[in-house]
Order: structure tokens, then sequence, then C-alpha cells
């Protein structure tokens, strides 16, 4: 069939004309068709490793499971030292901290002891800062102390 | 100052020492803290190591080995102009800017394996979203959570007098503006992982600054290895 890369191109274009083309232009024909062949060809390889890839992940996925003893809120799990599970005892936390400190005391009391509790106390604004200080006054326990600041945080 | 008050001062101090050699862990994150906390789903979670010096990580994570490829592993840099984190840049990530928001933690995997656990403090953006392949609109509300910004019809004049100076154009493609861009930590399995490297590679492509995205190449691989609080979702 002479001219078919080219003619095939052209009718591909128009749907309806069918033009011999010249030798030269043939060929530059012919090497677009095999690009834009080609082009389509890695197009559809790269979805099929995408998607291969993709299957693999969702297949291991299945598999999968955490050391159940890092798990946060499990019994055991990444727990407290026996020191801190005595402490936690109801006699134990009554009175643990100094009283008699002033707002500065308190928050340097804090930043020695609690660091992750100070991490957000010094974030606080000054009137919610008071607002736990007024509590350390009423009740100075620890864990008492502890869940104000963390509800101060919360609120703001 | 009087004997009485030297006394009290003295006790005092006799007691703050004793709180903290009580309270203090034995396996301790690193030589300054016991442990951090953050937030993670609106709630305080306290991030430590177990506290059992014979436990030996269990569960999938203990695996030596998986196919390559899929899980090859992965390089250092995911590019060389992002950096690579660790576990103590974790700590510090999730103390200040995951609690002030300034900064995001992403588990980068799919959600099939988010589902299993995650280090506190994470959202889960998979990688895929920023590979658009959730949609344009998936890529967009996960860039907002991020604090970027899409940009309407960015004109040729207005990107002109931007790339002049007349306007500022820092930090701003004609699609996004990253100029209120997170800083981000990404992660995924571990070293053995391709998809927060793939997670980092699409965002570099949106434009997304280089100096705020980090590359946890650890993962879940150290995390666990390092006996590291997880929380399922």
């Amino acid at each position: 069939m002479p001219g078919f890369p080219g003619s095939f191109l052209e009718s591909c274009e128009t749907g309806l004309v069918w033009m011999p083309l010249s030798g030269s232009s043939r060929v530059v024909s012919i090497v677009v068709a095999l690009l834009l062949w080609g082009g389509a060809a890695g197009s559809a390889v790269s979805v099929a490793l995408a998607d291969a890839y993709l299957d693999a992940l969702q297949e291991a996925a299945d598999d999968i499971q955490v050391d159940p003893l890092s798990t946060s809120g499990q019994a055991g799990a990444a727990a407290a030292t026996k020191a801190e599970r005595e402490l936690a005892t109801p006699a134990s936390i009554k009175g643990d901290i100094p009283g008699g400190m002033d707002l500065t005391g308190l928050s340097d009391f804090l930043k020695q002891g609690y660091v992750g509790s100070y991490a957000f106390f010094k974030r606080l604004s000054p009137e919610q800062k008071q607002a736990v200080f007024d509590a350390y006054l009423a009740r100075p326990e620890i864990a008492y102390i502890r869940s104000q600041i963390k509800q101060q945080y919360l609120q703001r | 100052m009087k004997f009485g008050m030297k006394c009290r001062y003295l006790l005092l101090g006799v007691l703050a020492i004793m709180s903290n050699g009580v309270l203090a862990l034995d396996v301790k994150l690193d030589a300054n803290r016991d442990y951090v906390e953050t937030l993670h789903e609106g709630r305080v979670v306290k991030v430590q190591r177990i506290q059992d010096t014979s436990h030996k990580v269990t569960g999938s994570f203990a695996r030596t080995s998986r196919k390559c490829p899929p899980f090859c592993i992965q390089p250092t840099h995911v590019d060389p102009s992002v950096a690579t984190v660790t576990e103590v840049d974790i700590f510090d990530f999730l103390e200040n800017d995951v609690v002030t928001g300034t900064g995001v933690l992403i588990d980068a995997r799919l959600p099939s394996w988010y589902k299993k656990g995650t280090i506190p403090g994470s959202v889960n953006i998979p990688f895929t979203v920023f590979e658009e392949e959730g949609g344009e609109q998936a890529l967009t509300d996960a860039l907002y959570r991020l604090g970027v910004r899409k940009r309407g019809e960015t004109g040729a004049f207005t990107r002109m007098l931007e790339s002049w100076g007349f306007l500022n154009g820092d930090l701003k493609n004609d699609q996004w503006d990253f100029s209120q861009a997170k800083r981000l930590i990404l992660w995924c399995n571990g070293p053995w992982c391709g998809q927060s490297p793939r997670a980092i590679r699409a965002l570099l492509k949106l434009g997304y600054p280089a100096d705020r995205l980090h590359y946890y190449r650890g993962g879940m691989q150290l995390w666990q290895i390092l006996g590291l609080t997880t929380v399922e979702p």
C-alpha cells in the first residue's frame, strides 16, 4: 500500500483524507508514529509498575503488626517504672509538691522535674498560668497540677 | 537568713532531688529527657521507651528481610536539598513544632499501614495524594493542612511583577503559595520503605520549599527497635 504510514497519519488527523506523501515525509511520519507508540507503551509500563507497587504495599500491610508492648495505653506497654507505679497510688499523690512556692518557683519546679508538662505550661497565657498556680495553692499534688496544665492548654 | 528558713529551703531542695530521682526512668530518651509529650488527635500522648531492658522487638518489624524490589534499602538522602533527621530530632519536633502547630509529622504510608500503628503526633497523608493519584481536590485539601494555598488565576503580568520584585513572589509558583508552608517531617516503614521518599519527591516537584522538608529515614523500623511509643489510630 504506497505511502501507508504517512497516509495513515493524515487520515488519523482528518478522518477522511487519503494523501500519499513523498519519501522523506514518509520516513518522518514513520519515526513520529514509532515515537508515539513508544511513548504510549512506556506510559502503560509505568502505570503497570505503579499498580504493582501499590499492590505489593497493600498485600504487605495485611501482615503488619507493631510490637504490642510499644502501643500507648496498653497494659504494661511503654509503661511506668515500678517507682512511677508506686507513686501513682493515692497515698503517695497527696501533697507531693513542696508548698509555699510562688509562680516562678512552680515554673522552675516543673522545668526541673516534669519537662513534658513544662513544655505545655510555658506556652500558656499569663491568665492560664495563674489559674494553674491557683490550682497548686489549693491542692499541691503533681498529678492534679499536670492535669490542670493539660486542660488549660487544650482550651487555648 | 534565719536557721529555720535555711532548713526549710534545704528540705525543699532535698524533696526536689528525691522526686527527680524516684521519677526518673531507667531507660531515657536521651541524656536530658525521660519522655516527651505531644498531641495526637487532640489528646496528650507521652512518648517514651519500653522500660524492660530484656525485651526484644516482636511483630513484623522484627523481620530482617523483605523482597527487593519493591522493598529496597533507600539511600541516606532523598534529595541533596532535603535534610535526613533522626529520632532526637523527632522528639524536639513533637515537643515543639507539633504542639504549637508550626510543624506536621506525616505518616506517608498507605492507610492500611497507618491503621496498624503510627508514631504519636503523626497525621496520615499517603504518598499517593502528593502524586495526585487521589485527584486534585485531595491534593489541595492535603496541602491546605500543611499551610499551602492554591493560587487563583495568575496572569503573566502578575508573574512578571513578582519576578521583578514589585510584588512578593517569594515561595510562590503559578499554582501554589508556599509562603506559609509548615515544616514537615515525613516518614514511612523505615530504611527499606520508599513511600515517604516518593512523597518528598512529589512535594519538591510541586514546589514545596526544600528547607521545610525533612526525611526521617529510620521510620517505624527504628522507632520499634528503640522501643518507642506507638499509637493505634
